[in-house]
């Protein structure tokens, strides 16, 4: 917006785009992939796309085309596995991570396992509910970028991420005693 | 006013407007089954956004800097500070980033590589090659998805393909879903696609229904063709794909005459058709209603599929002039 303004813009170093923005991509991957190993295939995925597409990049619209190729990424990876009826997460895996996660307590980039259930859960969903809420209850999106994110409408974004935490909060419940696992009128609503 | 449905979570999100937030906090107020499921939102959405943070491994971070080694200006590291190697990308960075084929509805396709092995391997002779054909032109076998959820997504893709086109969301994202087909100009109208099919040896619809339009078609890697219409009362997406039908699996599936044939009812909401119409697989999802549906499926023959020799042989020509004029 005020680019105008701004005498001729200098294109930041690639230093600086990793420096900034891996964090974020990283923790975006991670919270859809569901383990570190997935979730560090798509970051460098993501990266590549970013280096490739650099001389389009212009400033003020890098995040959100960030969230975009991280969740299209992931969601195109996803349809292709599922079409080759392969389940890479499987209970083992879960059980293996969790075992090494332990053992190292102080690697930071391994305490996602203290969230071990919640991230779980979020497995548990279907990966277009799971893209919904990630990015808006952990990214913090509005309804309007989730919904330019994922390219879908206002509409379906409210209601991906109403059904996701109507999944989610029977799966953890142990984590807000108040919550009352009631929901009857889930089934009756799939025609908003 | 009726329950909050879906409502609760934008109110929990601070993403309706001012009154419409008050009306359904009013509604909340005197509704338990709503106050409850509020409750319930809010919790989840505290649970999530509590998560801790993940913060990516030194070794990735170093991995990326290596991304712009050697390539960029002055801000490049240069390959210095890596002090692991880098990995090298993974496979799937290498490879062709194929458009989104819509989850598992097309089933499996088997033996697709061994067939592409045979190619390279055995077009030696005459009295060869027609052998090879022959093993070629050996079924694919399509079990297509009978779960309504499926055909769902691959509805819901369409929409979602269409809005993101409109917003220019998923153009530059190096990931697009949509891929539109060299060779067709979508905006010749129906007709024209039709003819594509018809030229290129797909069953192809004799006409589509008043007021539709082709909003997209794709060709996939494995040979399916993916047309998606949308038609005044809802999207329609024909799928066709090289094979034979996997009758086995859809056996329990209800039938509908479709071209003096019938085809498996998959699924009724949304419809979700599929028969065999010679060599090929024809599927049809749709939400459009039943007349609209009725109307395309009717006027693509259904055909049993042929596993006498000479069909064979042709299949198998296909198969070649498909992996030679291929990406």
């Amino acid at each position: 917006m005020a680019v105008t303004t701004e005498e001729q813009w200098v294109a930041p170093s690639w230093e600086d785009i990793v420096r900034e923005h891996s964090a974020r991509v990283y923790r975006l991957a991670y919270r859809l992939t569901g383990n570190q190993h997935d979730a560090e295939d798509l970051t460098q995925e993501v990266f590549v796309r970013v280096f490739r597409s650099l001389s389009s990049y212009t400033p003020g619209t890098f995040e959100g085309w960030l969230h975009r190729i991280t969740t299209n990424l992931f969601l195109d990876q996803v349809r292709r596995r599922q079409r080759v009826r392969i389940d890479p997460i499987g209970e083992d895996t879960s059980r293996i991570a969790t075992a090494e996660g332990r053992g190292t307590p102080e690697r930071g980039y391994e305490h996602a396992n203290l969230d071990h259930d919640v991230q779980r859960a979020l497995d548990a969903l279907a990966p277009e509910y799971r893209a919904a809420v990630v990015l808006c209850d952990i990214e913090g999106l509005s309804y309007e970028e989730i919904a330019v994110t994922l390219g879908i409408k206002l509409g379906t974004v409210r209601s991906r991420i109403h059904r996701a935490r109507a999944q989610l909060r029977s799966a953890l419940v142990h984590r807000a005693p108040g919550l009352v696992v009631d929901q009857p009128r889930d089934r009756a609503e799939v025609s908003p | 006013m009726t329950h909050l449905g879906s409502l609760t979570s934008a109110l929990v999100d601070g993403q309706l407007d001012p009154p419409d937030a008050e009306r359904a906090l009013a509604h909340a107020a005197s509704c338990p089954q709503c106050a409850a499921e509020l409750a319930a939102a809010r919790a989840s959405r505290q649970v999530l956004s509590a998560i801790h943070d993940v913060a990516p491994a030194p070794d990735l971070t170093a991995r990326l800097l290596a991304l712009g080694a050697g390539d960029r200006g002055p801000g490049a590291p240069g390959g210095s500070g890596t002090t692991s190697a880098p990995r090298p990308p993974t496979a799937s960075l290498l490879a062709p980033t194929h458009p989104f084929p819509a989850g598992g509805m097309r089933g499996d396709v088997v033996g697709r590589r061994g067939a592409r092995r045979w190619v390279t391997s055995s077009v030696v002779g005459v009295g060869a090659a027609a052998v090879a054909l022959f093993v070629l032109g050996d079924a694919h076998v399509v079990v297509p998805s009978e779960r309504p959820a499926q055909a769902m997504a691959l509805l819901a893709h369409v929409e979602d393909a269409a809005a993101g086109s409109t917003s220019g969301a998923s153009q530059d994202a190096g990931a697009s879903t949509t891929g539109t087909l060299d060779g067709i100009d979508l905006g010749g109208g129906p007709e024209a696609v039709l003819a594509w099919m018809h030229a290129n040896g797909w069953p192809c619809p004799g006409e589509l229904p008043a007021g539709a339009t082709v909003t997209a078609i794709r060709l996939t890697g494995d040979e399916v063709l993916e047309v998606d219409v949308e038609t005044p009362r809802g999207q329609l997406v024909l799928t066709e794909q090289r094979g034979i039908l996997d009758t086995a699996t859809v056996a329990g599936a209800d039938r509908v005459d479709v071209g003096g044939t019938s085809a498996y009812v998959l699924s009724r909401s949304p419809w979700h058709l599929a028969w065999q119409s010679q060599d090929t697989v024809v599927e049809i999802v749709s939400d459009a209603g039943r007349d609209q549906v009725q109307q395309v499926a009717r006027t693509i023959p259904a055909e049993a599929f042929s596993d006498a020799p000479p069909a064979r042989i042709v299949r198998g020509w296909h198969t070649v002039t498909g992996v030679i004029s291929g990406p």
